[in-house]
């Protein structure tokens, strides 16, 4: 009797290995993963310098475990094992936590807003009454449309590590305060900067949500993005300007500038930026008098991909993708040399955008290597804008203000399978009036190990380019 | 891989010089060969860079330093050719006669990686009479399950958190920060290491071979000699049987035994001054233990012998894990780096001016605190006392064999899990 329940066992230790074995024969590749928003690796062949130096092995075993059967849905069965292991921590015991060393904390920073809710409402407050300040006038959010999707960042946590911080309607990256990191793109800036001294260069460090909406007993506990923005702005010579959006942003803290569900900002979020980089070069922005508005619902973005492994809750409530663009002649042109030849022409704005991937991709259609944007403003005016992925959305906003925007992306020049570009050369031969260095704080961030933004950034410079 | 052939082909030769000339000047000089042979090739790969390094403190750069990686499990493999060659001289063992086996034995891929360190007495007749029953692919199947769910599920997520929690974070943990990490890694280590102890064991065990147990509960140790006992037991019996006793362990200069015999584990774990301090660390205690506390400890309650021994143990794996804490990837520390080790144990004993809690901690470790609590439970001997004695029934085999199948089941998609890498920056 034992032996024959042994011998099933044994069987039933053997039989998902060898199913599983012959599956990964039986089935077949896939190309993308959409949840994770990369290409999966494929099947590789053996030379005798990648059997030698194990490069073989190495790349088999990535290919065999992104081609692993089942693996999305072996995957999804994940999140139980998270649900155990970092316990959901609920509204009242997060308020719990934080009544018991608010005392102890001071707030960071006058910007950070304590995150609304009606219990804190409830709540007296023990500060001193403070002046009332001055209201500004409202902003005309008329082109906007008259919806307004923004929804408070709910309080409890559904998982907080060192780079996530999740909660049932948000997910939201964490920043890490790296001084090196931060002296090293501005000694990159500064080089831009002398090596063009005809243009005027600016850099726009661009804070992501955590800094605005998450709540100042967690805020005291993490670093600051406005200390990195402060640190850098110090080490940039007079030749860079420099844009602060912290004020520019807490200003409109109860509007929908970020999504909640994806690492990026939203049009509106786009637009406040683009003001604050137009105020910097003596430009005041002008709300056009034409313009196209209209809004995707149900967007799942890049960080509800990463808070799928703690929480479902994200689902319900998505993002909305707002685009807004000014109904004025300009055509883009899309290039992946440095030349600028065999472009194709685009839409700044694809409403239509119906591929799985990200809804972000509305604008632009999503990464462009070389952007050529020509308007009939008329000013004689050229900006050449370095940008992050940051840089879609506030495109549009920018079109009433230049004859050309030309904007890069450092990612696909200079590295292995890409084309070369050397931006001093190519800004001097574009005549460029402005150059803009755009950049979101997390790829500047201690935390960021998926590719280096100095150093992309830095490859374009030809004392330092590949 | 050639390296371990050398290895291999080098001693089974010594072996079979010893065995000829027993007896004669040539046995002890293939013996001097075999320990001197061995011990250069670990020290080069293992330890040339580290010794380099800090001569070089001294003589500039007069000694050169070289790139190449660790051979996989030199320090293991290196032993255990040294152990046979020892046992051979001292007719403890008879020669094998077969290459074949030998090179087997040297290279058997279950424990070569990680351990536990087999001798060649442990398994000598299981090279031509092993044979394997149902029992024992049965057992040895539940084994590896047990410790691959040991490996993946447990090892790696301590590992996670304590990475996460205190690993180039020194400039801003608080007092309980740093003790949740400390925590980490202490479950990380033992499950880590035991499970992949397990693995090998039973793998062992379904091709027919009975490895020596390697861990018996230690962090359930009533003091550091306990632990010893219980932790790495057959690097604890490799550097008794072939350093302390030949030195005349308790018999002549103890505590010096003690010390050189620490020093050389210390030393054995890695080349780096904290994996020496740690050695030291334990000799001292061991010393204190056997000389000053052996009457005190006695009227101490079990509990709290239990308690200090967790402590001090943690605190070892403090020292232990500070190259890594300080992210120094390989680099020997400095005076500068042990200065920080001694700041680390003041903020952990709350001698800085760091919070004990500060709000992040509490959200940590409440959101931890089922998982702290299983690894609590995983490191008893609970679970194995309940397999024990629901062995021989039926619902003791169903409970087992769902058990089984769940840990396998969960160790995949928790494997699977960690490549999953939302791509941030792609096609953005």
């Amino acid at each position: 009797m034992h032996k024959r329940l042994k011998l099933i066992a044994i069987v039933l230790f053997l039989l998902p290995f060898f199913a599983l074995g012959l599956l990964s024969v039986l089935d077949s590749d896939e190309v993308l993963s959409m949840e994770e928003n990369r290409n999966l690796a494929q099947k590789v062949s053996p030379t005798f310098q990648t059997l030698v130096n194990s490069e073989f092995t190495a790349d088999y075993e990535v290919y065999y475990q992104d081609q692993f059967p089942y693996r999305t849905e072996l995957i999804a069965c994940n999140q139980m094992i998270n649900f155990l292991y970092s316990l959901n921590i609920p509204s009242n015991l997060v308020s719990f936590f934080s009544g018991i060393l608010y005392q102890k904390d001071t707030p960071k920073d006058e910007i950070i807003p304590p995150v609304i809710s009606p219990e804190m409402e409830e709540q007296p407050s023990e500060l001193p009454p403070v002046e009332e300040p001055v209201p500004e006038p409202e902003p005309d959010l008329t082109w906007y449309g008259n919806s307004d999707f923004f929804i408070p960042y709910a309080e409890d946590i559904a998982y907080i590590d060192s780079f996530n911080y999740i909660t049932s309607n948000s997910s939201i990256e964490l920043y890490e305060y790296t001084p090196e990191r931060l002296a090293q793109y501005a000694h990159i800036l500064n080089a831009y900067g002398d090596a063009l001294p005809e243009v005027d260069t600016y850099f726009m460090f661009v804070p992501n949500s955590a800094e605005f909406y998450l709540p100042n007993s967690i805020q005291n506990s993490l670093d600051s993005q406005e200390d990195g923005f402060v640190y850098m702005s110090s080490l940039l010579s007079d030749q860079i300007g420099t844009i602060d959006l912290f004020p520019v942003f807490s200003a409109h803290l109860e509007e929908y500038i970020f999504f909640r569900t994806d690492h990026h900002w939203t049009t509106r979020g786009a637009y406040y930026a683009c003001e604050a980089f137009l105020e910097a070069t003596g430009v005041t922005a002008l709300l056009p008098d034409d313009y196209t508005y209209g809004y995707r619902e149900d967007f799942l973005g890049s960080l509800h991909s990463v808070s799928t492994m703690f929480t479902n809750s994200l689902e319900n409530y998505p993002d909305v993708v707002e685009y807004f663009i000014p109904n004025m002649p300009s055509t883009a042109t899309l290039y992946h040399t440095a030349e600028m030849t065999d472009g194709t022409e685009i839409d700044l704005v694809q409403p239509d955008y119906n591929l799985e991937d990200s809804l972000y991709h509305v604008f632009l259609g999503g990464d462009a290597a070389i952007l050529d944007i020509q308007t009939e403003v008329g000013n004689g005016k050229t900006l050449v804008l370095v940008r992050d992925s940051y840089g879609h959305a506030i495109l549009p906003h920018l079109l009433p203000y230049y004859d050309r925007i030309i904007a890069v992306e450092p990612r696909y020049f200079n590295t292995e399978g890409f084309p070369s570009l050397n931006l001093i050369d190519f800004v001097e031969k574009v005549e460029a009036d402005d150059l803009l260095f755009l950049s979101y704080s997390i790829p500047l961030s201690g935390f960021y190990w998926w590719m280096d933004w100095c150093q992309v950034v830095e490859g374009m410079h030809p004392n330092w380019g590949a | 891989m050639i390296l371990l052939l050398f290895s291999g082909g080098m001693d089974f030769l010594h072996g079979k010089i010893i065995n000829h000339f027993r007896g004669q000047w040539q046995s002890k000089l293939a013996l001097i060969m075999s320990i001197s042979i061995n011990l250069f090739v670990l020290g080069f790969f293992k330890y040339g860079n580290f010794l380099a390094e800090n001569l070089n403190l001294f003589l500039g750069d007069f000694f050169p330093t070289h790139s190449f990686s660790l051979p996989i499990g030199i320090s293991f493999y290196t032993f255990q050719t040294l152990s046979y060659t020892i046992d051979v001289y001292r007719n403890k063992v008879s020669v094998q006669k077969s290459y074949l086996s030998f090179q087997l034995y040297v290279s058997m891929f279950p424990q070569l990686v990680a351990g536990p360190i087999v001798r060649y007495g442990d398994i000598d007749t299981m090279f031509d009479l092993r044979s394997t029953t149902v029992d024992d692919f049965y057992e040895g199947a539940f084994r590896f399950i047990c410790g691959l769910g040991k490996k993946v599920l447990l090892a790696n997520y301590a590992y996670q958190v304590y990475s996460d929690v205190l690993v180039g974070n020194l400039s801003k943990i608080t007092v309980s920060q740093g003790w949740l990490g400390l925590l980490m890694y202490t479950y990380f280590i033992y499950f880590d290491f035991s499970g992949y102890s397990d693995m090998a064991i039973g793998l062992g065990r379904i091709f027919g071979f009975r490895y020596p147990e390697n861990f018996s509960y230690p962090y359930f140790s009533l003091s550091i000699t306990d632990f010893w006992r219980r932790w790495h037991i057959s690097l604890g019996n490799f550097f008794r049987d072939y350093v302390y006793i030949p030195l005349k362990g308790n018999r002549e200069h103890q505590i010096r035994n003690i010390a050189v015999v620490w020093f050389l584990t210390g030393l054995w774990h890695g080349a780096n001054w904290n994996f020496i301090i740690w050695g030291r660390y334990f000799g001292v205690l061991l010393i204190l233990e056997k000389y000053f506390l052996a009457e005190i400890r006695s009227r101490v309650p079990v509990f709290l012998r239990w308690l200090g021994t967790f402590l001090f143990v943690m605190i070892g794996w403090g020292i232990f894990s500070f190259d890594e804490i300080l992210k120094l990837n390989q680099e020997t520390m400095n005076f500068h780096h042990l200065m920080s080790m001694f700041e680390f144990f003041q903020i952990l004993f709350g001698f800085s001016d760091r919070p004990v809690f500060d709000y992040l901690s509490l959200l940590l470790i409440f959101q931890k605190s089922f998982f702290i609590l299983l690894c609590f439970l995983c490191s008893t001997p609970l679970f194995c006392h309940f397999i024990q004695k629901t062995k021989n029934n039926f619902y003791g085999y169903f409970v087992q064999i769902s058990f089984t199948a769940a840990l396998t089941f969960l160790s995949i998609v928790s494997l699977l899990s960690d490549t999953y890498n939302v791509f941030l920056y792609f096609k953005f």
